[in-house]
């Protein structure tokens, strides 16, 4: 800003901290001891709290992953069938339901899930074990 | 954090396009705003605080601000249900006695007479009612043939509960239409004012449109329901013994299935009902009395062709194609019973 | 809502399980225990749900283990103490109670297949059991068959 008299810099305080102080506190109500209340002692925790959240978003992708496998697994083993064969059989089928949605059938929908695996066990046996898989978008 | 940067302060540009397009774009002033100033902190928490001081906002009905528009949200009404009522017949059946008997004493005590050109529902309440209830069961019966008439009653006693029409009217946008004397409208006022849309539907547009309405939003609440849940079978062991003696089989008898963790807090059973070497239902629960209920459950659902995996009831196209007998009457839960069994 | 109420307690339901390790190698058969312990052979498996299930493991003196690891295994277990000693292997040969044996709902499967010792064989089969040569009248046959303890 441009002050053209001295008595107007002296004057001006700059910006209310109290709006910036609201914000942080917003954000550690939750935490414990001073880092709740004060802004100075709480800037960093605020600060580590808002890289780990930054971080768990990435990491809660893989994990979301690595769970869909594992009911997968439990679910195709009810069966007698281990996860690679019943994606491999439902791939070759020509199912396209991705693990999200293939574990939640075999939580929530255990019949359903078993028709599925009978569906690849068949397939399975059927195609010859050396033939490729379909491919979506042929050219 | 602060609101600082760039605000268009005319409002030139916003709201006349017409402006803007004939070259006047010229007058649009663009100014800087830096931060909130330092009074800003006083001013809001004065607000807040007033704002706690006076309470929460009362609830007012939609018709109390100015916009409002009774006509055209009534045609609107009538439009979304994409059915043609006539206008005057909707206003009936929207209009509650309660309301026309305020209007009268508001009239009085402004001296302008007691003559308000309103009909009331009652009429129109009545004749929804009969309809609706004739509808429902008949429905029922045409989709349940096996269940008895108990459990269709049960059913559409639930269908027609005055929590579940209220709850339809106010998911079909009636509760800012209905005129009545109290606000918000009760659970009764809104389910009277549903059967009498009904019933003016049928007084308009004849009997079939009525009943795909009917099907369209009340017996559609039964979908993804367990009809267990609306219909307590008391002693199901009995009952399955009797159904069976009517069939003609072999005597029942419970079989344990599988179970795990006996000797814990936490064991479980499975029991099968077996008739004549037949499986006909099975059941678990954590003890064996429980589990033997639960398959004798599970047998009745089979019997009464109410299981949890059957077909879907036909709505939409196929509901609209039944040709439904309004005079069948299934069989009573006592025909099936012994003589011992009903004392 | 009775429905509801039992197929919860169904599918949440703490089953027991028996585990015969005869013959086993503990090593591999830890993987396939380990699986019914934290209950990652259900559908309804996450890290935070306690759907784990018990499992008796019977027959552990029987195990089967490679070369000399009977007498030199050890279980890494540091308590940072001065005499701290890794702990050697140990089985328990004592018999599983009857009120726990009542529990059982299931049996895994055995990681390995057990093998049949040639004394399990009886002398007809043996005798059946097609020779490419006779022995010579005067050679010693080595012994076949479990050792006796040295006294």
């Amino acid at each position: 800003m441009v002050f053209l008299t001295l008595f107007n810099l002296a004057r001006n305080r700059g910006p209310d901290k109290y709006w910036r102080v609201q914000q942080q506190l917003r954000m550690s109500w939750h935490f414990r001891t001073r880092t709740r209340t004060c802004y100075r002692i709480g800037m960093n925790v605020v600060n580590k709290a808002l890289m780990y959240s930054y971080n768990g978003r990435k990491l809660k992708k893989e994990q979301m992953k690595y769970l869909w496998n594992t009911r997968i697994e439990a679910g195709a083993g009810e069966h007698g069938l281990t996860r690679r064969e019943l994606l491999e059989g439902l791939a070759r089928s020509d199912i396209l339901l991705d693990k999200k949605v293939l574990s939640e059938l075999a939580v929530y929908e255990p019949r359903t899930f078993q028709s599925l695996t009978e569906i690849a066990k068949k397939t399975m046996s059927d195609t010859r074990v050396g033939k490729p898989l379909n491919v979506l978008y042929e050219k | 954090m602060a609101q600082s940067g760039y605000r268009i302060l005319s409002c030139f540009y916003k709201t006349n396009s017409r402006l803007l397009n004939s070259g006047f774009t010229d007058h649009v002033f663009v100014t800087q705003v830096r931060g909130r100033k330092r009074w800003h902190r006083s001013l809001y928490k004065a607000f807040y605080w007033r704002r706690i001081e006076q309470g929460p906002e009362p609830e007012r009905p939609r018709s109390a601000w100015i916009n409002w528009n009774y006509d055209a949200e009534i045609f609107a009404l009538g439009q979304r249900l994409k059915e043609d009522f006539t206008e005057t017949t909707l206003k009936r059946a929207l209009t509650h006695s309660s309301y026309i008997q305020k209007e009268k004493v508001l009239r009085k005590d402004l001296e302008m007479g007691d003559e308000v050109h309103l009909e009331d529902n009652c009429e129109l309440v009545k004749k929804g009612e009969e309809f609706t209830n004739d509808y429902v069961k008949a429905y029922l019966r045409h989709s349940f043939p096996a269940l008895p008439e108990e459990g269709i009653c049960s059913i559409s006693e639930y269908l027609q509960s005055d929590e579940m029409l209220a709850e339809i009217g106010r998911n079909i946008g009636i509760k800012d239409l209905i005129l009545c004397a109290e606000f918000p409208p009760s659970t009764a006022t809104l389910s009277q004012s549903l059967k009498a849309m009904i019933g003016g539907l049928v007084q308009d547009q004849g009997s079939h449109t009525a009943e795909h309405f009917v099907q369209d939003f009340i017996i559609t609440m039964m979908v993804g329901k367990d009809v267990m849940e609306m219909w307590e079978i008391v002693n199901p062991m009995g009952v399955l013994q009797s159904v069976i003696q009517k069939q003609q089989h072999g005597d029942i008898e419970s079989r344990l299935l599988y179970e795990t963790g006996a000797n814990t807090v936490l064991a479980t059973y499975m029991v099968g009902v077996y008739s004549d070497k037949k499986l006909l239902g099975k059941g678990y629960g954590e003890t064996l009395s429980i589990a033997e209920e639960m398959a004798a459950r599970d047998a009745l659902r089979k019997f009464f062709g109410i299981t949890l995996n059957q077909e879907p009831l036909p709505f939409n196209e196929d509901g609209h194609r039944l040709e439904i007998d309004h005079r069948k009457i299934n069989a009573s839960i006592k025909d099936y019973l012994t003589p011992s069994q009903l004392q | 809502m009775a429905h509801h109420r039992v197929q919860q307690w169904a599918t949440f339901a703490r089953q027991w399980w028996v585990y015969d390790a005869t013959w086993q190698c503990p090593f591999r058969s830890a993987p396939a225990i380990i699986k019914h312990l934290q209950g990652k052979h259900k559908p309804i498996y996450h890290p935070t749900n306690d759907c784990g299930d018990h499992v008796v493991v019977i027959n552990s003196k029987h195990i089967a283990m490679e070369g000399d690891l009977w007498r030199t295994f050890k279980y890494s277990h540091h308590t940072g103490g001065k005499d701290s000693e890794d702990p050697d292997l140990e089985t328990f040969s004592e018999n599983v109670p009857d009120e726990i044996l009542k529990n059982l709902s299931g049996q895994i499967q055995q990681v390995m297949t057990v093998p049949k010792g040639i004394h399990e064989y009886t002398e007809e089969e043996k005798a059946e059991f097609p020779a490419l040569f006779d022995w010579p009248q005067d050679h010693i046959m080595m012994r076949s068959g479990p050792s006796k303890p040295k006294q």
